[in-house]
């Protein structure tokens, strides 16, 4: 490939100086980044066989389009290999959607992050983590994958903190949020498989605008009712009325436990929908709705989403620990919702 | 690696210049629009802006739009309504 | 914010009006859309716990500025 690279190029003399280069612009998320040299981006490049100036994406609210270019060179900066950029692409692909609304999750004081959950068999080969620490550091591809799609949002997206980002906390996850789903030793359909009927042969990620993970605890349960009772008596309280996406993560205990009373993850999302309502009463009592309590609040029960559907079943987490998490959405479903996109890999 | 370039990460917005409308002279008669972004008080407040507008500038009425969410621009039934129906617009406001 | 800018874009004039906070926020989104020195109004932020009589006080101080943008525009 010898199309032209059209970005600006700054002549450094080593190592030290390009990182300071890269400090002082803001071009870095806090960590040091890897110098983008031509090389190196010209490598991503290759991986998924893309001309420099080709469009992944466009982001209509910012009026910004996101070139094939300015992925690889923030691909390098984060660390990733070239074999990542195809998942890199899929995960912009993802937040350019329409349906996940950019301009809301990434401005908003709301402060959600990208969750990326990578299906299919590009996880493994790969090696993205899916079970011990599954959102603690260690693995390549889980942390510069989630950092380079950081650095697109805010190298090229404009997505600056005091300016078009006001998160008024932000989230450790901003750093990288991103996981597998445990296909391997999960007894569930994958999720890529299920929301848009991929075959388990095909490589996807799922992006969606999520806060922090909560877990929940639950060792003495020895059936699906009782451990998803206790995620949906802690999930019924996340402080947010809007009904967004939750992706709810069941790690290697509870996942056999529930398994083995033989529960599909249609009727996982069915008892959490029906499990974890609040009364309109205690939201008006808890400030989260405006107005005063009217006898009829009282028994109107106000459920957690708009619809089953919208809670993401995930198995993944480690072997050992008697814990799952959730992990709450943003703002509503209507105003983001998670959007799956196939990876797009060129053979060898 | 001694001497060596590095490439710019960032994009920079282009300009696009705006041709803006002309203005009317007053407010006396104009109807006005007012779109409110769906964050709690931002309806209250504009329509509160709204009957200042009619009762002591003149205008002649104040009709008001909800967004589908804060999080896009207006959508194209209130553009489209809004070009037909209204003068002026007012739009905006919280968190 | 963004608001503003497409009305004129179809014809209407438009006033658009922010909370203090996010000024920057609508500076920042007028860049973005290639008019970096589009006026637009603020009020203090915030409104959501605000009374009716301090949602009155805020829409008196705030309507002969919205006037005055209406009237007047972007070309100063």
């Amino acid at each position: 490939m010898t199309a032209r690279i059209s970005s600006q190029r700054y002549a450094v003399e080593d190592f030290q100086q390009a990182l300071d280069l890269c400090y002082s612009r803001g071009w870095t998320d806090g960590l040091p980044v890897v110098p983008p040299t031509e090389p190196a981006v010209r490598a991503m490049l290759d991986a998924v066989g893309l001309e420099p100036d080709t469009q992944i994406a466009f982001i209509t609210n910012r009026q910004v389009a996101i070139t094939a270019e300015k992925v690889a060179i923030n691909a390098v900066m984060a660390g990733c290999l070239p074999e990542h950029m195809p998942v890199v692409v899929a995960a912009l692909e993802g937040i350019a959607d329409p349906r996940w609304g950019y301009h809301g999750p990434a401005t908003s004081t709301g402060s959600a992050a990208v969750l990326v959950i990578v299906n299919g068999p590009i996880a493994k080969r790969l090696d993205f983590n899916s079970g011990d620490n599954l959102f603690a550091p260690g693995w390549r591809s889980n942390a510069t994958v989630g950092r380079a799609v950081r650095l697109v949002m805010r190298n090229v997206i404009g997505t600056m903190p005091g300016r078009l980002d006001r998160g008024t906390f932000g989230h450790p996850g901003r750093y990288t949020y991103v996981m597998a789903e445990n296909e391997a030793e999960s007894p569930w359909t994958p999720l890529h498989v299920e929301r848009i009927g991929c075959r388990p042969t095909d490589s996807a990620v799922t992006v969606m605008a999520a806060l922090a993970p909560i877990q929940f605890y639950n060792q003495l349960s020895s059936t699906a009712a009782g451990v998803l009772g206790t995620l949906c008596d802690t999930l019924r309280y996340p402080g947010q009325i809007g009904q967004p996406n939750y992706c709810v993560v069941l790690a290697g205990e509870h996942m056999r436990t529930i398994a083995a009373d033989g529960w599909s993850k249609a009727e996982i999302r069915k008892f959490i929908f029906e499990n974890s309502t609040n009364t309109v009463a205690h939201f008006k009592r808890t400030a989260r709705m405006p107005g005063a309590v009217k006898p009829e609040d009282e028994t109107a029960n106000r459920p957690i989403v708009q619809s089953p559907d919208d809670i993401l079943v995930v198995a993944a987490g480690g072997r050992a620990g008697s814990f799952s998490c959730f992990i709450p959405g943003w703002a509503s479903r209507t105003s983001s919702e998670a959007v799956t996109v196939v990876i797009k890999e060129r053979s060898a | 690696m001694a001497g060596f370039e590095i490439l710019d990460p960032t994009v920079e917005p282009r300009r696009q210049p705006l041709t803006y409308v002309p203005r009317p002279d007053s407010l006396k008669g104009k109807r006005v629009g007012l779109v409110e972004n769906t964050k709690f008080n931002s309806d209250r407040l504009l329509q509160k802006i709204g009957v200042i507008l009619k009762t002591e500038y003149g205008a002649a009425d104040a009709r008001m739009w909800r967004k589908h969410n804060s999080g896009v621009p207006a959508h194209k039934e209130i553009l489209d309504d809004a070009k037909q129906a209204v003068d002026v617009v007012v739009a905006g406001i919280g968190d | 914010m963004l608001d503003g800018i497409l009305f004129e874009k179809i014809g209407v004039p438009a006033a658009s009006i922010v909370t203090d906070v996010f000024e920057s926020t609508g500076h920042a989104m007028a860049q973005s859309w290639g008019v970096p020195e589009y006026k637009f109004l603020s009020v203090p932020h915030p409104i959501a716990n605000l009374t009716d009589a301090e949602l009155d006080a805020r829409a008196r101080a705030i309507a002969p500025e919205v006037v005055r943008l209406l009237l007047k525009g972007q070309e100063r």
